[in-house]
C-alpha cells in the first residue's frame, strides 16, 4: 500500500527534455502528429506505456506528456498513434492538498512500482463549454512510474472523490478556500 | 450471459479462486461478498461507466489558447 505525496511532474519533464537535449543527441528520434501542436518530435524515451489502455480507449497504450507552455501546470497527454486523441491534464496537488489513497497489489507489480519516488500523478480535465465549467476527475487518477515509463488509470472505488470535481486556478485566495472546503 | 437464482447464504464459485457469497437481501438491494484474489480489479459497473464516459467527454478538441493564459495556482 503507498499513500500518493506530493511531486514535481513538470520539472521532471523539463528536465528529462533538457538532458536528452544536451545528453542524448542519438537517442531515438521520431515524429508523431499531435492534436495541438502539429508534427513534433519525440525521444522513444518519452513514450509511456499504458498496458491496459484507458477506459473508452483500451487499445490506446502509448502516449507522450506535453507540457502546454511554460507558465500553466497543464499537460497534454497524447496519443502516439492517434493524432485527435488527446487529454488535458494537470497533476493534482494543484488543485488541492490531502489527495490521498492506497494503490493496490496488482497496480503496485503492473506498473513496477518500488518506491513513492517512482509515481507521479495526472488527473484528466474536462473542460466543457467554457473555461468557468471546468472540471477534474478525482475518482480516477492517471498513475505513472516515471522511472519504468509505465502508466495506468486507476479508478478510486471510494466515493470520497467526485468524477466532476470543479475548480478554478486563478490565484483567488476566496476560491482556493472553498475548495478546500469543498473536501473537507 | 449466465443467470442463477440465488437464497441468502448461498455461494457462487468461479474458477477456483473466486467465490460470490449473498451475504443479505433486504428490499431491492443485496449484499454481495467478493473473495477473490489481489490481483482481479472488482468496481461497481456504474463507477466504470462513469470514467469512461468522463475520458470521452475529456477528449473533445477545444482552444487552448484560453488555458494558456490561466496563471499557475500556487503550490500549496
Amino acid at each position: 500500500m503507498i499513500i500518493y505525496n506530493k511531486y514535481s511532474l513538470l520539472r521532471h519533464i523539463w528536465d528529462k527534455i533538457i538532458f536528452n537535449l544536451v545528453n542524448e543527441p542519438w537517442g531515438v528520434i521520431m515524429q508523431i502528429q499531435t492534436r495541438d501542436f502539429g508534427a513534433i518530435e519525440i525521444d522513444k524515451e518519452e513514450i509511456i506505456e499504458f498496458p491496459e489502455g484507458i477506459p473508452g480507449f483500451l487499445d490506446e497504450k502509448q502516449f507522450v506528456l506535453l507540457p502546454l507552455d511554460e507558465e500553466s501546470s497543464f499537460i497534454i497527454m497524447q496519443s502516439v498513434n492517434t493524432q485527435n486523441l488527446a487529454f488535458i491534464t494537470i497533476e493534482p496537488k494543484n488543485i488541492i492538498s490531502n489527495y490521498e489513497f492506497n494503490i493496490s497489489d496488482k497496480t503496485e507489480k503492473l506498473l513496477k512500482i518500488k518506491g513513492i519516488e517512482d509515481i507521479i500523478l495526472l488527473n484528466v480535465v474536462n473542460i466543457r463549454d467554457s473555461i468557468e465549467d471546468m472540471t477534474i476527475n478525482l475518482a480516477a487518477p492517471l498513475i505513472i512510474n516515471i522511472k519504468e515509463n509505465l502508466g495506468k488509470q486507476v479508478i478510486l472505488d471510494n466515493s470520497k472523490y467526485p468524477v466532476k470535481f470543479k475548480f478554478e486556478t486563478e490565484d483567488d485566495q476566496t476560491q482556493e478556500q472553498s475548495a478546500e472546503e469543498m473536501m473537507g | 450471459m449466465l443467470i442463477l437464482t440465488r437464497k441468502k447464504g448461498e455461494k457462487i464459485l468461479i474458477d477456483d479462486n473466486i467465490e460470490i457469497s449473498i451475504v443479505e437481501i433486504k428490499g431491492n438491494k443485496v449484499k454481495i461478498g467478493i473473495d477473490a484474489p489481489k490481483d482481479i480489479e472488482i468496481l461497481r459497473e456504474e463507477v466504470y461507466r462513469s470514467v469512461e464516459q468522463e475520458n470521452i467527454d475529456a477528449t473533445r478538441k477545444i482552444d487552448l489558447d484560453s488555458l494558456k493564459g490561466l496563471k499557475k495556482k500556487k503550490d500549496k
